[in-house]
């Protein structure tokens, strides 16, 4: 089996206020090659998913039950070691802010370089050039001149270009994309989720996109799957869940982004 | 917003409570120790009271010093005037600073810049040798030695005020009482001063432990409270030689009170601050 | 360009500074015991003298005035005299520094070097024992009072333990041939090593007792910051991307904890100034700090007074070259 498997995750996390339940049996399939928009509002255990899947569950959490499979190899049983070759070479993450996930004290084009070099031990040098070379890719201008910048040199929308050609500079099979596009300018948004199409695409990885946005998950995603209080309540193909919800909670996400974009509108998605 | 730093809830509750608790206990037990003590103890200025360097035993608990004054009675006393000049200082240091700093902040322009230079300057001596060159200046009275310390201290508060206060300058409440026709003195007393309390509370404490150090190191190198007087950095200083041939019994006790009643302050600020703080 | 705006505001909020202290420092002499007339004209004496003596010594002139003569004087090095060793102060102060600084720059190395290597060690792991006894250690450092802890490590050290030698200054012997001044350097530069074996147990101590309370607050900041940088977002995304923690530590928290933690190094600086003087003391050690405290015994107040406006002084040359290093260091602020 290959792609990404959860069955049945449930986790709790302690609190001064006692143990809280914050996934209580998560199931989600990811095929190879395939892109999963993973919705709900904050607090629904999104993140909590995807933290699970890079092996970086908080302190606190517990995992009482369940398997997180990539490739057919339980990531919730990986030691240490496994899991720091795991993460960055087969399954890498973007965040939101993406400045702020760039360290602001080195050069762009050495943190890309630095990931090649752990995970593929290649020499300083051609690390470089690899970061060079991978900043072009990703549609920067002046590759050379902006691998020598630091984050604070950069846009939004760039500095996640770059967060990007981190992530995939050890062409994992997995790219998580936690909120990828939050807070940048709607144009920028648009422009990136297509990068990270046309990337991941020409690497044959496949793709589990968190965002709270619809219309975003609707835009990319072969496949969706609906959060909500630490379960997820309906997954399948884009156009079925969006066209023909099952469960109530994702008529009324539906209703509310629709109602959100164009109060006159009707709702034609019912 | 993700999820994704979901942390364990911030220590509170009853950790956070006995953080508290236990140093205001030891505080409590400090103060009233140096309150009630000398009532029951020989007199700490009696050079009779024991053989001179003679060690702790049963008659003299903490040992005798070279006067043969009881060590014993010469700390708990000296806790008095130690926890009596460091409050005082430490009182006016803030009665004077934090109106200051509220108004500098809260007028912002040729004032805040004016005063800020004048804490600023105040600021840019290490504390200890402003404190010896005004403590000369002044001439090493009691009264002075307070006034010494506040003085010292009173640019801590001033600038504590002053950025507590100007965020709050445009604050809802504070331009509704401007609409209102309040004098700038209203307004600050009012509003603004009762938003700081709180962090003042914390810094207090801190000035206190802060005010107990300087006193005891003037009076350790000589400009601060002087012999006979009991007070824990003479009696250190008085102590000092006798630590190389072995008579640890004279600085070793009043360094001990030093150190608790500052860590007990100090630990009253930690928590305080922990307490008041954002969740 | 900004960084050049930058570079003049900085420069110039250090002359303000600078004249800030020396305001403050003259009306303090200003204001001493022991007029100054009644030193030079005699104890018994009439008007007539006394307003020579005033002349003289330009005290009828406006205050003003005065000042511009006050800084005069500091810039030539006219410190005034001491009256317990009828020298110039300056001269005083010439020989007795390099016994200062190096206690006080080895005592800061110390300090940095433990603080920082306890600071982070607690940060990165939080709930270990190493971290609550580094709290333990950390509240006590902040709460003792320098001078009282150096009495004690003499009488653990020396008086009871005996591995420690007697707290007699700089050195037991004759010291090394001097270049510098520093004894540890001139016994390595004129290759005698039992001077600087000599030199090295005399500093033990006092150097402990200045890096224990110096480097106490540092440690607590250091592991504030450092717990800070930790939980950002680039050490999250960098773990994410499987850099290994050490590296992550290492290479991508400690710089940027190490940012805010010089300008905590620079205020300590201060702090250790105040402390030189009593540990010094402790140790008679033939420093700056001890001459200021036997000038106080001798109320002599001359050279104290030049101790303190130099002190304040150097603490701003400090504190205004950590904020240079900041600004050549940190890529944010170079555009």
């Amino acid at each position: 089996m290959s792609g990404l498997l959860i069955e049945d995750l449930r986790v709790t996390i302690g609190t001064a206020a006692g143990p809280v339940h914050a996934l209580r049996g998560v199931d989600l399939a990811i095929p190879p090659g395939t892109f999963l928009g993973l919705v709900g509002e904050s607090g629904s255990g999104k993140s909590l998913t995807a933290s699970a899947v890079l092996g970086m569950l908080p302190e606190a959490a517990t995992v009482d039950a369940g398997r997180v499979l990539l490739d057919g190899a339980d990531i919730l049983k990986a030691s240490r070691r496994e899991l720091r070759r795991i993460r960055g070479s087969q399954v890498a993450a973007i965040f939101q802010n993406p400045v702020a996930t760039l360290n602001p004290l080195i050069r762009v084009g050495d943190q890309i370089a630095e990931l090649i070099r752990i995970h593929r031990g290649a020499p300083r040098r051609r690390a470089a050039v690899e970061a060079v070379d991978l900043l072009a890719a990703m549609g920067i201008a002046e590759p050379r001149r902006r691998a020598r910048q630091y984050p604070h040199q950069y846009s939004g929308g760039m500095a996640q270009r770059a967060a990007l050609a981190r992530a995939l500079a050890c062409s994992p099979r997995l790219l998580i994309a936690d909120e990828p596009t939050t807070g940048l300018d709607a144009t920028v948004q648009a422009e990136v989720l297509a990068l990270i199409v046309d990337r991941v695409r020409a690497a044959g990885a496949s793709v589990l996109l968190i965002t709270h946005d619809l219309a975003a998950a609707a835009q990319v995603c072969e496949r969706v799957a609906v959060m909500h209080d630490g379960a997820v309540v309906e997954q399948g193909p884009t156009a079925q869940v969006l066209t023909a919800p099952r469960d109530p909670y994702t008529r009324s996400l539906i209703d509310s982004y629709v109602l959100a974009v164009d109060g006159d509108t009707p709702v034609e998605a019912r | 917003m993700t999820a994704l730093d979901v942390r364990p809830a911030a220590r509170r509750g009853p950790v956070a409570r006995w953080r508290i608790l236990v140093p205001a206990a030891g505080l409590a037990v400090i103060a009233l120790v140096s309150l009630v003590g000398p009532f029951f103890l020989v007199d700490p200025l009696d050079v009779g009271a024991g053989e001179p360097l003679s060690g702790p035993s049963g008659a003299h608990l903490f040992g005798v010093d070279q006067y043969g004054m009881d060590v014993l009675s010469r700390v708990v006393s000296a806790g008095r005037i130690d926890l009596l000049l460091a409050l005082s200082a430490s009182a006016i240091a803030l009665v004077a600073g934090i109106p200051l700093g509220a108004f500098a902040g809260y007028r912002g322009g040729a004032w805040d810049q004016g005063l800020l230079r004048v804490a600023e300057s105040f600021q840019a001596f290490p504390t200890m040798l402003l404190a010896m060159g005004v403590t000369l200046a002044l001439g090493p009275s009691l009264p002075n030695l307070v006034a010494v310390i506040a003085v010292v201290n009173i640019p801590l508060y001033m600038r504590l005020a002053r950025s507590a206060v100007i965020p709050l300058r445009e604050a809802d409440f504070v331009l509704a009482a401007r609409c209102a026709g309040r004098s700038t003195f209203q307004i600050v007393r009012q509003h603004i001063v009762p938003n700081i309390a709180q962090v003042a509370i914390a810094q207090f404490s801190v000035t206190c432990a802060w005010a107990i150090q300087v006193l005891a190191g003037l009076s350790f190198i000589g400009i601060g409270v002087r012999m006979p007087t009991a007070e824990w950095g003479s009696m250190i200083r008085q102590g000092t030689d006798h630590m190389v041939t072995g008579q640890w019994w004279l600085s070793v006790f009043p360094g001990l009170a030093i150190l608790l009643t500052v860590l007990a302050l100090n630990q009253i600020a930690a928590a305080a601050r922990r307490w008041g703080g954002p969740s | 360009m900004r960084m050049a705006s930058y570079l003049g505001r900085r420069l110039a909020y250090f002359v303000v500074s600078v004249l800030g202290v020396l305001v403050i420092t003259f009306v303090l002499t200003r204001t001493l015991p022991g007029n100054p007339v009644y030193l030079l004209a005699g104890p018994l004496t009439d008007q007539e003298k006394v307003d020579a003596a005033t002349r003289e010594l330009g005290l009828d002139r406006p205050l003003p005035a005065q000042f511009v003569t006050y800084v005069g004087d500091l810039v030539h090095g006219d410190l005034g005299t001491s009256l317990r060793t009828s020298q110039p102060v300056v001269d005083d102060l010439a020989s007795r520094w390099p016994a200062t600084a190096e206690l006080a720059i080895l005592a800061i190395l110390v300090a940095v070097t433990w603080a920082l290597v306890v600071g982070t060690l607690a940060a990165v792991f939080p709930r270990s024992v190493f971290a609550r006894v580094a709290d333990l250690v950390g509240s006590l450092g902040v709460s003792v009072p320098e001078f009282w802890l150096a009495t004690v490590v003499i009488l653990v050290f020396f008086t009871s333990l005996g591995i420690a030698p007697a707290p007699i200054g700089r050195i037991s012997g004759t010291p090394p041939g001097t270049v510098t001044g520093f004894y540890t350097v001139d016994a390595v530069l004129t290759a005698d090593w039992s001077a600087l074996r000599a030199s090295l147990a005399q500093l033990l101590l006092p150097v402990l007792t200045l890096a224990l309370t110096t480097g106490a607050p540092m440690m607590r900041t250091a592991r504030e910051f450092m717990t800070g940088v930790l939980g950002s977002p680039y050490i999250r995304a960098g773990r994410a991307l499987g850099i290994p923690p050490a590296r992550l530590v290492v290479r991508h928290a400690l710089p940027n904890a190490l940012l805010p933690v010089t300008t905590m190094v620079a205020t300590m600086f201060g702090y250790l100034l105040g402390g030189t003087v009593m540990v010094e003391f402790v140790f008679a050690w033939p420093g700056v700090g001890k001459y200021a405290v036997d000038s106080i015994t001798a109320s002599d107040y001359a050279p104290v007074m030049a101790v303190v406006v130099l002190s304040a002084i150097v603490y701003l040359l400090v504190y205004l070259v950590t904020d240079l290093v900041h600004l050549v260091v940190d890529p944010r602020s170079r555009i």
